[in-house]
């Protein structure tokens, strides 16, 4: 009966403007703010938050519909080969929303702290141009559009990044923009392929689903999830994140850390969603139950092999999300840098987010949890790291400083700041009553679930995330501790002053949002991840449900939470006694290192080749060129062979009237037999062969 | 696509440019400043006598007039279908562009340069509405000998030596097209293009074919720059001046480009070609072309060599979209046609305007630029990315449609030559932005006067275009209702 509703769900939809309104708001607020900009500050700052609420309006507008009444709202634009299509279903509007809330924030925040600034107009028009293409990616209705809005967020993003034009931020924007070419690249790879075995772009309609039960779909999927994984920040594909996100002001590098690399999870969610329309474990039941053959029965039968491929998936992305939130704590670990530390962060943040994804498709029809965890992680890790970008950000803003070392004792001159960022801090850090703690008792449930299919392996992986939930909470109190508490380290201590107020609103609002959602996890479960698990028609309905009822706050989850603490307590001891913080890895262990080798490799290729071309053709030019003249020689010889015969004829036939004679003679003067008979000779030629081809 | 009706009008438009000559005659000494109004206006007549055959060639309709008898069989004659609609429409508003450019960018010879210049344009409409092959060679040859002026214009000592490398490989290719025409003429009887294939197997044998074939893509590769024929292109590109590189990289190129799509189609028919087996080895020298055309760009400094071997590379797109053989691909590749030729004119109009203003062609030394001449680099930009196959630009489109016809044409391992390509073009045309927007120099507001107006507008236009074309697809008008129809016609 629920299999019937949910399908019921699935089939509603709407046509409707809200979606394509959503993005035009903020591409026109672009276009406004550039022409005030000039004039106007005060004005030109005013109408970018107006049109990044108008945004937020629209995706709000969209809820009571999409989410709680299941309906998908449509709207097919003229556009590119006859359309662009937007559709808006409950997944989509999830990360629409807190998106266009964190811009909101963001917008606000930055009409305080971009006065210090050069260039405002330009990143306020910018950081509209972004939201429009990057809700564009959120509402996008088929991989092609999904495919142009995240090229386009992409490349838009660039003029964020590089923002200050430091050198810091130039070097980040290379790097950043090379990755976005390779990135898009990949994806468009995958995306072509896709289309070419499925055909259809569709995230689950009108495609055949045959070819989700072949191995090509890890071909596919390997292709999206490397073009989605760089913006992602996805190890190995991360370089370009702990440059770019730090290089970027404040509330740049808090919409590029809380929304931007959540376009590459969300692009995973989608790679799932398509894996999973194969495999609708329900149907295949409800199929088996009745005895139908037919197209259930179809169903049933890919059914088996597209979920052993899901299964594969989902594993290899569990290793890679590991591998990401190791990597990602590790090296933050040892930064001294606030935002460089707050961006190594990130990437091991998206590592839980994978792991999630990863244990989700790997569980099949029972992987409701593993994506609800994931989900929820997306949702808190935008909120509490938005909030850390923009904390750190006040705290640059009134002191010009980000190395940890230097500063300290803010506390007492940035109360509100203090507490604001705090409440971000303990909510990554996972503790009681703040969001991440929700997040990470998820993740561990769907992890333990995940037991009985993965075993010792999937025990690793559980130990493994303890681990690094450990660390988290380990740089998060370093970075905590060093910047507001104890006393100042640094020079001019006097001048420091409390963040202006839009700055604190901001971040207010983002502050709001880890605590809503740490204190009501029902209400957020229930209302958000629930339905945005609608799209994925593979999970179990009934374990789906399930999850509505789930209570967070336990003994038993409580209890859990007890050995990341212990872990970071232990890691933090360790490393202050031992002076690890400080510790310098070498730069041969990055992958960095290597991408850069390589890079410099390929130009030194391209410049060996052409002089090594520019070598060969000096060798060989004088060969040739004097292999011709040989010929030229050769030529010459028998042409004067042929004069002397011609001579000796000539001399044999003396007695021949005079005026031949004198012809013969005029002939030689005027050296034409050579010419002539050559011409003899390439008019033979070309008859010879006309006539060759002709015949 | 019987709708055939003959009317006078072909051989209006085509002769329509020589009237040029006459204000050059009359007023070109006394009075330039009307004679180049007179050169402008007699080019945008031009255009407006174009335009109305736009419903008729959506249609599919056929417009012919015929000239003058040669021999039985052999005639010059004119005939306006769609695919020479849609190449003289794109060349003639191409020129219109570029003459005016020309006005603020020609200050010397200018008589003899505009002259050559409506002659150039009334001799590509001619190679456009060719209603059969010897008309087209002729008009073709003619064409070929009048760019001769436009790249040694400067008279430098590297202009004459370009020029010199074009004419040796133009004149040697004219006479393989025209052993190409004998050989066609002497086994199928006609030379007429019809929309589907003339000469067949019942014509010649598998053989003889091939030869034809190769003979003709070895005369018109030479215009359309497959790669061991490109030789003339990165000397001629960089010596002429600006307006025409633009020209000669927008349309001239694509002359060679249309005599391919006129064999391609009217000669041997798709369904004979992919008989004939030819479809691979093609793709294998448009792809060689492409990613070779983009190694070298790399490695150049000179812009303008940089661009010409850019375009090498990206003409070739056009070959791998029709030699797919597929729906798709030939869309790809016919829409590339008209975006490429918007984008890599913005890009050596923009050149042109760097070189004019700055004086600069070093790729190394335009620091800075982008802070000197905004809206300049901005639609250089906007084309640069284009050629990256950024979405919403033109280049994208392409990339998108050869993708797509890669994978109709079961050939789906050539997305990577497209996907390498795009790499390589960002290698090449990112640092050039960079360096523009990044590097050096002060970031001032907008200037009042960056450069001359007429030079600065079909910059914009241009460049407006990479844009119009990369998300407005499907507007009527726009290349792509042409190209439907034509490629419908065919597959």
């Amino acid at each position: 009966m629920q299999g019937l509703e949910h399908a019921a769900h699935a089939a509603r939809t709407a046509s409707s403007a809200l979606p394509g309104i959503a993005i035009l708001l903020p591409l026109l607020g672009g276009v406004a703010v550039l022409a005030v900009g000039m004039r106007n500050e005060r004005l030109r700052s005013i109408a970018a938050i107006l049109f990044a609420s108008g945004a937020f309006a629209c995706c709000a507008a969209m809820f009571p519909r999409v989410m709680s009444n299941g309906y998908t709202l449509k709207l097919d634009l003229d556009l590119f080969f006859g359309s662009l299509l937007l559709e808006v279903d409950s997944l989509g509007l999830l990360f629409a929303l807190f998106a266009s809330f964190l811009w909101l924030a963001s917008t606000v925040y930055a009409y305080s702290y971009i006065q210090h600034e050069e260039r405002r107009t330009r990143y306020h028009a910018f950081s509209l141009f972004t939201e429009a293409a990057c809700l564009g990616v959120f509402l996008a209705g088929d991989f092609f559009a999904l495919f142009v809005f995240f090229e386009l967020m992409g490349f838009l993003a660039y003029m964020l990044v590089v923002h200050s034009q430091t050198y810091a931020a130039k070097k980040a924007g290379v790097k950043y923009i090379f990755m976005t070419v390779y990135g898009g690249l990949s994806l468009l790879c995958g995306i072509l392929l896709f289309l070419s075995y499925s055909g259809g772009l569709g995230f689950t309609a009108n495609h055949d689903s045959a070819y989700l039960t072949t191995s090509i779909c890890f071909v596919v999927a390997g292709f999206m999830l490397a073009g989605f994984g760089v913006k992602a920040g996805m190890v190995p594909l991360h370089v370009w994140l702990p440059l770019a996100h730090p290089a970027a002001p404040s509330p740049a590098s808090a919409l590029l850390s809380g929304v931007m690399i959540k376009a590459g999870a969300f692009g995973f969610f989608r790679v799932v969603q398509t894996l999973s329309v194969a495999a609708p474990a329900h149907e295949a039941r409800l199929a088996s139950l009745a005895g139908h053959s037919g197209e259930a029965g179809r169903f049933a039968l890919h059914g088996g092999a597209a979920l052993e491929n899901l299964r594969s998936l989902g594993w290899v992305i569990i290793w890679l999300g590991v591998l990401t939130m190791v990597v990602g704590m590790v090296l933050a670990l040892v930064q001294d840098n606030v935002k460089r530390l707050l961006a190594y962060s990130s990437v091991s943040q998206m590592g839980f987010i994978l792991l999630g994804i990863g244990v989700g498709a790997y569980m099949g029809p029972e992987g409701g949890m593993g994506l609800a965890g994931a989900l929820y992680h997306v949702l808190n890790h935008a909120f509490f790291k938005g909030l850390l970008f923009l904390g750190v950000g006040a705290v640059y803003y009134a002191t010009h400083e980000l190395d940890m070392t230097k500063l300290g004792g803010l506390w007492r001159k940035m109360p509100v700041t203090t507490v604001l960022t705090c409440i971000g801090g303990l909510g990554i850090m996972g503790i009681l009553a703040f969001n991440g703690f929700v997040s990470k008792t998820l993740l561990h449930h769907c992890e333990v679930e995940a037991l009985g299919l993965g075993g010792a392996w999937m025990r690793a992986v559980d130990i493994i995330f303890m681990v690094t939930a450990g660390g988290t909470i380990c740089y998060i109190a370093k970075l905590l501790v060093l910047t507001f508490f104890g006393h100042h380290r640094g020079e001019n201590g006097h001048e420091i002053k409390e963040a202006p107020w839009p700055m604190l609103v901001g971040m207010g609002a983002l502050a709001g949002g880890v605590l809503f959602l740490g204190e009501f996890p029902g209400l957020v479960m229930s209302r958000l991840i629930v339905p945005a698990l609608r799209v994925f028609t593979s999970l179990d309905p009934a374990a789906v449900h399930h999850l509505q009822q789930i209570r967070l706050y336990t003994w038993a989850n409580l209890l859990a939470m007890l050995p990341p603490l212990a872990i970071g307590l232990g890691i933090f001891m360790v490393m202050r006694h031992w002076d690890l913080f400080k510790l310098k890895l070498p730069t041969a262990l990055g992958i960095d290192y290597y991408y850069s080798k390589s890079e410099v490799g390929f130009l030194r290729l391209c410049i060996q080749g052409s002089k090594r071309y520019a070598e060969l053709h000096a060798k060989y030019y004088p060969l040739a060129k004097s292999s011709g003249e040989y010929a030229y020689d050769w030529w010459k010889a028998v042409r004067e062979r042929y004069r002397r015969a011609l001579r000796a004829f000539g001399d044999r036939v003396a007695t021949l009237p005079m005026d031949i004679a004198g012809l013969t003679a005029y002939v030689r003067a005027k050296q034409f037999t050579g010419d002539v008979s050559y011409g003899v000779i390439v008019i033979a030629a070309v008859i010879a062969v006309l006539a060759l081809t002709l015949l | 696509m019987s709708k055939g009706t003959s009317s006078v009008l072909p051989v209006i438009v085509v002769f329509t440019p020589w009237l040029a000559l006459v204000g050059a005659a009359l007023w070109g000494k006394a009075r330039p400043k009307l004679a180049k109004a007179v050169y402008v206006g007699i080019t945008a007549a031009t255009l407006c006598l174009i335009l109305p055959f736009y419903a008729r060639a959506l249609d599919g309709a056929v417009t012919t007039q015929r000239l003058l008898g040669v021999v039985s069989g052999i005639s010059l004659s004119l005939r306006i279908d769609t695919v020479g609609f849609y190449f003289a429409i794109l060349l003639a508003f191409l020129w219109l562009l570029a003459t005016v450019f020309s006005l603020g960018y020609i200050h010397e010879r200018e008589t003899r340069y505009y002259c050559f210049m409506a002659l150039n344009l009334s001799f590509c409409i001619g190679v456009a509405f060719s209603a059969n092959m010897f008309t087209l060679f002729i008009f073709y040859e003619l064409m070929s000998l009048c760019t001769y002026p436009l790249i040694i214009h400067d008279e430098t000592e590297q202009a004459r030596k370009a020029g010199l490398k074009y004419l040796v490989y133009s004149i040697s290719a004219g006479a393989v097209i025209l052993a190409g025409v004998l050989l066609q003429f002497f086994y199928a009887g006609t030379l007429n293009f019809t929309g589907h294939a003339t000469l067949t197997y019942a014509d010649a044998s598998k053989p003889v074919l091939l030869v034809i074939f190769s003979i003709y893509m070895l005369g018109f590769g030479v215009k359309a720059c497959i790669m061991p024929l490109h030789g003339w292109v990165p000397d001629a590109h960089p010596a002429a001046p600006a307006p025409a590189s633009a020209l000669l990289s927008g349309v001239i190129l694509k002359i060679g480009i249309f005599g391919i799509i006129r064999v391609l189609f009217d000669v041997f028919g798709v369904k004979q070609l992919r008989l004939l087996g030819v479809s691979l080895p093609m793709l294998y020298v448009a792809s060689f072309t492409i990613i070779v055309g983009s190694l070298f760009a790399i490695t150049q400094t000179d812009l303008k060599r940089r661009l010409a071997y850019s375009s090498v590379a990206q003409v070739s797109y056009i070959i791998l979209g029709l030699f797919l053989l597929a729906p798709d691909g030939a869309i790809g590749g016919l829409l590339q046609v008209a975006n490429h030729a918007f984008m890599k004119a913005t890009l050596f109009l923009c050149s042109g305007i760097i070189i004019h203003e700055t004086g600069k062609r070093d790729v190394r030394e335009l620091d800075g630029v982008g802070s000197k001449l905004p809206l300049t680099m901005l639609a250089f930009s906007v084309a640069a990315l284009g050629m990256m196959g950024v979405p919403a630009t033109a280049g994208f489109i392409t990339k998108w449609e050869l993708g797509v016809g890669c994978i109709q044409a079961h050939r789906p391992y050539f997305i990577a030559v497209l996907l390498i390509s795009s790499l390589l073009n960002a290698v090449y045309f990112l640092p050039v932005i960079y360096a523009a927007f990044f590097k050096g120099g002060p970031v001032g507001g907008l200037l009042k006067h960056e450069t001359k107006r007429t030079m600065l507008i079909p910059v914009l236009i241009t460049g407006a275009f990479v844009l119009i074309l990369g998300i407005f697809v499907t507007v009527p008008g726009l290349p792509y209702s042409l190209v439907e129809v034509i490629t419908k016609a065919v597959f």
